[in-house]
């Protein structure tokens, strides 16, 4: 930019607002800042009326989905009421592989169905070896959406593929959604330090017709913990349109890389790994995930096609309190039980037996007993 | 806890960036949206916005780019829901300037004032939105990249578009001497 108006047209511009002297807003910002943060998650809960921007879903899932709401009566999904998280910026939620005490049947060989599988499977010769990746879906929940984490085997170069096709994928659970249509996030690298990942139009950037704001910053964390699954790092995530970083996704600002939100407003404070969602089982019937409960007391049903509750227990997860989410596992018997369709809820304890907060966090999954 | 702990610190950033700021950020956007109110308005969303995002800003020196993006957004997304930017500039065109002048001195300020003013309204939006980035803030044709997520082929012939199209409106103030 070398014309000889520069000067004049930088003086201009100067001193054309140099007279604005601004009232003080110190107040209201002080008293926006603490009414933002005091909002009672109840009443923020996002209606459950048509979303226009949740893709690839079908009836068949909504019935499932049904299912699965009358079964969670009294217990629906709930989100961060667990007391106290203590101060940590360690590392959450422990991304894919590198937990293998946490995950002991996520990994194909014990799967007893290969469940696990993209959709579009064609049937030419695998250029790529299917691996075991995991993804972050969101589902709503008493405190608003809330991410979850499913494992799934899907085909990809790297980890990255992996994570970005299992995001723009209909998870298996039919209580999650993503809300990144197919095609919408073209790539992701790594480079030590930040992880770019590209998103293919601008069209992207404003917030799709009907999400709110919400949703809206939670599918932003949807890519940046999925993402950090992916490179196992909290590593800072830089959304990038056509090579440069872009100015907002979805709404949210993105100019500059991104660090994950924490843990326990983010994350749904259950997430169940095994059963994994439609799998069959034989006389064993192996249950893990993450969670934070109080005191690292994870609570689970099994119930029948009849809603009828035919084995409960509990088990201690690795943890609690902590800004993270604790693995849990444990081994159920399930030899007494006649075959059929079954349905797995775990949930945080909540001793408040409601009267606080948002209630137990859960997750549930239906599995098929051989 | 980790939430009382960041939320004093987002607390404390957000009157240390308030103070050294706030004037300067209402002057840019009242060079994007004309004028005071509305940009009092903008730029106080835009504190509460970075307040709220606080925890998750890796780097906190980046907190000032981003009230910046914050505050051309929130100009843009005013500006399209009072219509276009045209249109603004025609119902404005027949009000008098809020700064009543005295003298006829200031008269001539204030005229100079609203002619820049309106010129810049009547630019593009992404036009309007380099220019005040880099005339008023200085900003690098890199930071300006950075800032509106274009590329810096593209800051560049927003700018000179912009810079051509102001010299057409204000040609007759551009051809005196600064004065100060």
């Amino acid at each position: 930019m070398t014309d000889e108006h520069d000067p004049r047209l930088r003086w201009l511009m100067s001193d054309a607002v140099s007279h604005v002297e601004p009232r003080d807003a110190l107040p209201q910002i002080r008293s926006a800042v603490r009414s933002r943060s005091q909002e009672d998650p109840l009443s923020s809960q996002p209606s459950s009326s048509a979303r226009p921007w949740t893709y690839a879903f079908t009836g068949a899932l909504l019935a499932a989905a049904v299912i699965a709401a009358v079964f969670l009566i009294g217990g629906l999904p709930g989100g961060a009421d667990d007391p106290t998280p203590a101060a940590d910026d360690s590392p959450t939620a422990e991304p894919t592989k590198d937990a293998p005490s946490e995950e002991p049947s996520a990994s194909p060989e014990e799967s007893s169905e290969p469940s696990a599988s993209l959709e579009p499977e064609t049937a030419t010769p695998a250029p790529q070896p299917k691996e075991v990746a995991a993804a972050y879906y969101l589902a709503e929940t008493r405190a608003g959406p809330r991410l979850f984490r499913e494992f799934r085997e899907v085909r990809g170069a790297d980890a990255f593929v992996r994570g970005l096709a299992l995001l723009q994928a209909q998870p298996l659970d039919p209580d999650y959604f993503s809300v990144w249509p197919p095609g919408s996030l073209t790539g992701a690298s790594y480079d030590g330090d930040v992880i770019r990942v590209s998103i293919d139009d601008a069209s992207l950037r404003a917030v799709p017709a009907g999400m709110d704001e919400a949703t809206a910053g939670i599918a932003i964390e949807q890519v940046i913990y999925t993402m950090q699954g992916a490179a196992q790092e909290r590593a800072a995530v830089q959304f990038m349109l056509e090579g440069n970083p872009v100015d907002q996704v979805y709404g949210v600002p993105t100019s500059e890389p991104l660090s994950n939100g924490t843990v326990l407003e983010v994350l749904n404070l259950m997430s169940v790994t095994s059963p994994e969602q439609d799998s069959t089982v034989g006389d064993s019937l192996e249950i893990s995930g993450v969670a934070n409960s109080f005191e690292a007391n994870v609570v689970w049903q099994v119930q029948n096609g009849d809603g009828k509750v035919v084995d409960k227990g509990f088990v201690t997860a690795e943890g609690w309190m902590e800004e993270k989410l604790f693995p849990w596992s444990d081994s159920v018997d399930v030899s007494k039980l006649s075959p059929g369709e079954y349905f797995f809820a775990a949930s945080t304890d909540d001793p408040s037996g409601g009267a606080e907060g948002n209630g137990p966090a859960t997750d549930t999954k239906s599995f098929t007993i051989e | 806890m980790v939430s009382s702990d960041s939320a004093r610190s987002a607390d404390a950033a957000l009157e240390e960036l308030y103070a050294a700021h706030w004037r300067s950020l209402v002057r840019l956007a009242v060079l994007l949206v004309r004028d005071v109110p509305t940009a009092e308005e903008v730029v106080q969303d835009a504190f509460v916005a970075v307040h709220g995002r606080w925890s998750r800003l890796r780097d906190h020196d980046k907190a000032l780019p981003y009230l910046r993006q914050c505050v051309v957004n929130g100009a843009r997304s005013v500006l399209r829901r009072r219509g276009t930017a045209t249109r603004f500039v025609q119902r404005q065109a027949g009000l008098p300037e809020p700064t009543a002048p005295s003298a006829e001195q200031e008269a001539a300020v204030g005229d100079r004032r609203a002619v820049v003013l309106d010129a810049m309204a009547r630019l593009p939006e992404r036009q309007r939105e380099v220019l005040a980035l880099r005339y008023y803030v200085d900003l690098s044709e890199a930071d300006i990249a950075a800032a509106l997520g274009i590329s810096r082929g593209a800051v560049k012939s927003h700018a000179s578009r912009g810079s051509a199209a102001l010299r057409a409106t204000l040609g007759h103030l551009l051809e005196g001497t600064p004065h100060d």
